[in-house]
């Protein structure tokens, strides 16, 4: 079946006029500019350093992936709103050093505990902060109608005052958390599997598979929930929606809750991954986050995205970074390389949308 | 029959929403956009990789200077002159300033930027 629509769409192809026809290559090479030119890039850097696409590499790409995944997750429901959320990273800064300085060893920020809590609970916790956070910002755009930019700015700079202040508490004095216990950090960077090779063996840590968990988790409640297809409602036209029967504050209200849960549970992971926390822990994190998304898909029309687009996206600059590494290119050029390629996404992005008109 | 297309083709068009609610740009100017931004993008690209290199910065923790060096993915690094210092002796090269994790000149590759430090015995 899958040939005989390629057959049709070749057939229809060949009856198009010569302008119609260089007109639609021209749309199919610039929707796809970006995935052209990582897979060029790709090809690029394998060439000039086989270790690239070794095992090893590929590995730690996954992973690095599987990190910051549940961030572009949380965003990517913003977006779909039309508003965006850049108090994610000071959010994940801040889950980071909560679970750090309960889940340690040496307690410095609490110095009259004698024991860490049960993982569970700090997970309970930091899930808690998260979503209060995101719950400020939701109300403060359902109900105050205040452009999300302004608000999450606001929140961005609140948080952060918090953490600062969280890490003066105690004997801490503002230090770098760490010394994380041996239980937490084996939950999170343990060994899920170890694939044997030709030197070693190249383990996979288990945040991968928590990640894998949240992207199903994410999927389910996009595509199979009255939830996800009211966030897609109100996304696309709000006074629509509201004349449909959909509760819109409530809505907005409960997508940067969620979005704020996803970015603690990307705090909790990271304390462990990086094992450490400090103030500058999750600073600029939500640049990466929308960036992913702008690539995979999720337009900043509202109303439109996809999680697998997602996916995509935050594998494709993790790709993209990774190789870049590898070529020793100077990390301060990589800020620039990462503003063209946002730029180039929302350009993309816009002439998806203007096409269609 | 021609007022009735006109009518449903603009019908058609979806209104315009969310950041783009205010754009009024044409497709050709955003193509020429677009292609400007893929060539500057390339060209950082190119730009960077050709002044790549990771810098080795040696730190002698109170010794005398020794220049830094600058290598690709996987190559060994130039075994420096040992650096002197006033009653103690050149231990070799470590990757912490505790002097706990040694780096082996003649098999360690440069896998990204980093300092080594010096460690040092007293005299």
């Amino acid at each position: 079946m899958a040939e005989n629509k390629l057959k049709a769409k070749g057939a229809a192809f060949n009856e198009l006029s010569s302008k119609e026809k260089s007109k639609k290559v021209i749309d199919l090479l610039l929707n796809n500019a970006m995935y052209i030119i990582i897979v060029l890039a790709v090809i690029y850097i394998s060439i000039k350093v086989p270790a690239f696409i070794k095992l090893p590499s590929i590995v730690n790409v996954i992973s690095l992936t599987a990190a910051k995944l549940p961030i572009a997750l949380g965003i990517g429901g913003c977006i779909v709103l039309t508003g965006t959320d850049i108090s994610a990273g000071r959010v994940v800064g801040l889950t980071a050093c909560i679970s750090a300085s309960l889940l340690t060893t040496t307690f410095k920020v609490f110095p009259n505990m004698t024991s860490a809590p049960p993982i569970i609970v700090v997970l309970l916790l930091v899930l808690v902060v998260g979503g209060l956070v995101g719950l400020v910002n939701g109300f403060s755009v359902a109900k105050f109608k205040l452009h999300p930019f302004i608000v999450t700015l606001s929140t961005q700079l609140i948080v952060y005052g918090i953490i600062l202040m969280y890490l003066m508490n105690g004997t801490n004095n503002g230090q770098t958390l760490s010394g994380l216990t041996e239980g937490y950090r084996s939950l999170i960077t343990g060994t899920l599997f170890s694939i044997p090779t030709a030197t070693g063996s190249v383990a996979v840590p288990k945040y991968v598979l928590y990640s894998i968990i949240l992207v199903v988790v994410m999927w389910v409640i996009w595509n199979k929930t009255t939830f996800g297809k009211n966030m897609f409602a109100v996304g696309s036209n709000e006074e629509a929606a509201n004349v449909s029967g959909v509760n819109v504050s409530k809505t907005i209200m409960m997508v940067f809750v969620l979005a704020g849960m996803m970015y603690a549970v990307t705090g909790f992971l990271d304390g462990a991954r990086i094992a450490s926390a400090n103030a500058n822990t999750g600073l600029n994190y939500e640049c990466d986050a929308i960036a992913a998304c702008v690539i995979g898909g999720v337009s900043f029309v509202g109303g439109i995205g996809r999680i697998s687009g997602i996916v995509v996206g935050v594998l494709l600059l993790q790709i993209i970074f990774a190789g870049l590494n590898f070529l020793a290119v100077d990390a301060n050029m990589l800020y620039i390389i990462k503003g063209l390629i946002i730029l180039i996404a929302c350009a993309i992005d816009m002439r998806k949308y203007l096409v269609k008109k | 029959m021609d007022e009735f297309k006109q009518e449903t083709e603009q019908r058609g068009t979806p209104p315009l929403r969310g950041l783009y609610s205010k754009v009024n740009i044409s497709v050709r100017t955003l193509n020429i956009i677009i292609v400007v931004l893929v060539i500057l993008l390339i060209g950082c690209m190119a730009f960077g990789i050709k002044k790549g290199g990771f810098r080795v910065t040696f730190d002698t923790q109170g010794g005398t200077a020794v220049e830094m060096q600058t290598r690709m993915y996987g190559e060994l690094l130039e075994a420096p002159e040992a650096p002197t210092r006033e009653g103690f002796v050149f231990e070799g090269w470590f990757l912490d300033p505790g002097a706990t994790m040694p780096w082996n000149m003649e098999e360690d590759a440069v896998t990204e930027s980093m300092t080594l430090y010096a460690g040092w015995q007293n005299k």
